[in-house]
């Protein structure tokens, strides 16, 4: 490889075969780029015109923002394929870079392009990618990477494996609805939405659109497309209520009964939300032995009355269907 | 030669390319390609190429050995228990069941006989010697069908007589098949409990893919009475869908005209239940199905159940039938917590709450 300066003007951006990251130039590159200038070359192939990136599109980018005319490049021997400077581009990155699924799925897609067969990539890529080595993993990745338009959202939402295929399952449509909601979730909470839109689609046997415009949830869609605070939050909270619905009514029953209480000062009454336990817990705090007295002499006067009654009720409570 | 339903290819460990069982069972199979290998990660290099490899797992046979065949039978953490022992023979399932946990228990596992079964018998001599339970229950059906397999290696028949004179054992065999002929051949045995994993039909067509009927399974387990054999039921996964109530009610009632109190040795009941691991593969495995989607929530042990009420509901109404049958001391409950059998034996076996085995 030949070490020479190059001028930003003779890379072509628009040449994008070998990139497969998606991060855009950071605060730290660009500030040891305005402090040091670039330190580490960039690799590029010429094609007798100008010269394609092979690695470096932050680096150039950072360069470009801080007006750098030239930068110190690699240039790479003609006779190399592509295949050869993809990986090269790879293993450049590997080491140093812990790589999202979008970026995983591009790299999958471009080894294929490049003419890697699948055999190849299951059995030297995929395990070192902390990916299932497996057929179907190359195909439902190759299948995401093919949804550029969506790819920076799934990067910045750090999926997973298991949101990526239920997400595939999703119309082409509803794909586009669920990329324009998810900047109103941070990554655990993108998993959850989609993970409970597929359960409510998939339970009512319609469409998402159908889901989604649904009078009560309206708003919220709304809200979260426009990326008003709690919006996300509160869309989430609502999808819950439809997906968990006896789990729902019977909260909503123990929180309206619980209101009717009054309890001891400084105590507190504690369930199992899920209902998995039927048992409830009461807790307090005080400072001498005749606070604690009092409380316990109040606790056993609303037992006495029956107060706790209905909620020893509901946590028991016997269903019909 | 048998006829073959499941296997399309067969791999036989090398060092055991000999044994008198490896020759029969691949003569029973004759035409399928057999391929001499030295490890398993062979077969799953090839397994790792297949679009579904867990489907192209069960149509590939392994023919090699085992070191130990009898195990705790891995209850969830914090289960009321049921002190059930296993012997894996065999390791996976031909048949392909929606909800089954093998999916997500097996990495790219095919379907693997132990030809060195005899190994069993001096194991199960020391483990009998050491152990101190007073009746014993054993079974082979948790890491595959116990009798699917069974025209091709005999194993279940070997069990059966290798069990025969053992005391305080009880051998369970549990199939979702009709494949009993083999075994009314010889006379029954008094530790032996041949048992049917009972589901209803709409189950049974949609999820259990290559199981037999209702219908089939039910007339099996009168066979095996008329034979003599002591009979045993699991009803496990009960599935929660529109018509479960009527559909479960109809299955327990029909069964319980045709067997006879004294030949039913116990009766599971189980809900659905599955580590979300599991909710992926099948997800992707059995698009149509739609067990996945119902309310389920965590649960104590991380599984996810259906919510308490209701599992309990299933349950009691369940119970109230074998009740009416006088068989609700048959009754157990797999996989649930204290406080879940607690409430359904207040209801159904009068307070013993955890009375267990029956015998
Ligand atoms: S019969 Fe049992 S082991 Fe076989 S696939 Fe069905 S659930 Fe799994």
């Amino acid at each position: 490889m030949e070490l020479r300066q190059i001028s930003l003007r003779e890379i072509n951006l628009e040449d994008t075969r070998f990139k497969f990251t998606l991060d855009k130039s950071d605060e730290k590159l660009s500030f040891s780029i305005q402090r040091a200038g670039l330190v580490e070359p960039v690799i590029v192939k010429s094609d007798g015109q100008a010269f394609i990136l092979v690695t470096g599109w932050r680096r150039v980018e950072a360069s470009r923002k801080f007006g750098l005319k030239e930068i110190m490049g690699l240039v790479t021997p003609s006779e190399l394929t592509d295949l050869t400077l993809f990986s090269l581009a790879f293993f450049e990155s590997y080491p140093k870079k812990n790589f999202s699924l979008a970026e995983k799925a591009l790299i999958i897609k471009k080894f294929i392009e490049f003419g890697l067969s699948r055999e190849e990539i299951i059995k030297e890529f995929l395990a070192r990618l902390e990916l299932p080595p497996e057929r179907q993993t190359v195909d439902l990745l190759s299948q995401l990477a093919c949804l550029d338009w969506a790819l920076p959202s799934i990067h910045r939402g750090g999926w997973k494996l298991s949101t990526a295929r239920l997400f595939l399952t999703f119309l082409p449509e509803e794909r586009e609805a669920i990329i324009g909601l998810s900047e109103a979730f941070n990554h655990n909470q993108q998993a959850e939405l989609i993970e409970l839109l597929f359960t409510l689609k998939k339970r009512r046997k319609v469409g998402l659109d159908t889901i989604l415009t649904e009078e009560e949830l309206k708003p919220l869609v709304r809200a979260a497309r426009e990326r008003k605070p709690r919006a996300g939050l509160e869309l989430l909270a609502a999808l819950r209520e439809r997906a968990f619905p006896l789990v729902t009514e019977i909260n909503r029953e123990i929180q309206a009964a619980l209101r009717q209480i009054n309890l001891p000062v400084n105590s507190r009454l504690d369930y199992d939300h899920s209902l998995e336990k039927s048992s409830l817990s009461i807790s307090f705090e005080a400072r001498t032995r005749e606070e604690m007295e009092l409380v316990v002499e109040q606790l056993k006067q609303k037992l006495k009355e029956g107060e706790l009654d209905v909620l020893f009720g509901l946590l028991n409570k016997e269903i019909d269907e | 030669m048998q006829e073959n339903k499941w296997i399309k290819r067969i791999f036989v460990n090398r060092q055991l390319e000999n044994s008198p069982l490896v020759e029969r069972i691949i003569s029973r199979l004759k035409p399928t390609p057999v391929k001499l290998v030295d490890r398993l990660e062979e077969i799953q290099a090839e397994l790792r190429l297949a679009t579904d490899p867990i489907a192209e797992s069960k149509r590939v046979l392994f023919l090699t050995d085992e070191k130990a065949f009898i195990r705790p039978c891995p209850c969830s953490p914090g289960a009321v228990p049921c002190g059930y022992w296993t012997i894996d023979l065999n390791l996976n399932c031909p048949l392909d069941c929606s909800y089954c946990i093998l999916q997500a228990y097996f990495s790219l596992q095919p379907l693997t006989i132990a030809v060195n079964q005899k190994d069993l018998e001096s194991e199960l001599g020391a483990f009998l010697a050491s152990t101190r339970t007073k009746v014993l229950r054993i079974g082979t059906g948790e890491l595959g069908d116990s009798l699917a397999l069974e025209a091709i290696s005999g194993q279940a028949s070997f069990l059966i007589d290798l069990f025969r004179d053992k005391k305080g054992v009880l051998l369970e065999l549990k199939t979702k098949t009709a494949a009993i002929d083999s075994l009314l051949v010889s006379p029954p045995s008094e530790n032996v409990v041949l048992a049917w994993s009972l589901n209803t039909e709409r189950i049974i067509k949609m999820e259990e893919i290559g199981s037999a009927s209702l219908g089939e399974r039910v007339r099996s387990a009168e066979r095996a009475v008329e034979h003599g054999f002591k009979v045993a039921f699991h009803f496990d996964p009960i599935i929660y869908y529109s018509g479960w109530e009527k559909e479960y009610g109809e299955v327990c009632e029909g069964l319980l005209k045709k067997i006879p109190p004294a030949s039913l040795a116990w009766v599971s009941l189980g809900t659905l239940r599955f580590p979300g691991k599991l909710r992926e593969i099948a997800r992707q495995r059995f698009p149509e199905s739609l067990i996945y989607e119902e309310e389920l929530v965590r649960s104590w042990d991380g599984k996810l159940r259906y919510p308490r009420p209701l599992r309990l509901r299933i349950y009691q109404k369940l119970g109230e039938i074998f009740k009416a049958y006088g068989c609700s001391d048959r009754l157990y409950l797999c996989m649930e917590s204290p406080e879940v059998w607690m409430d359904f034996s207040k209801q159904n076996k009068k307070g013993e709450a955890f009375s267990f085995p029956f015998f």
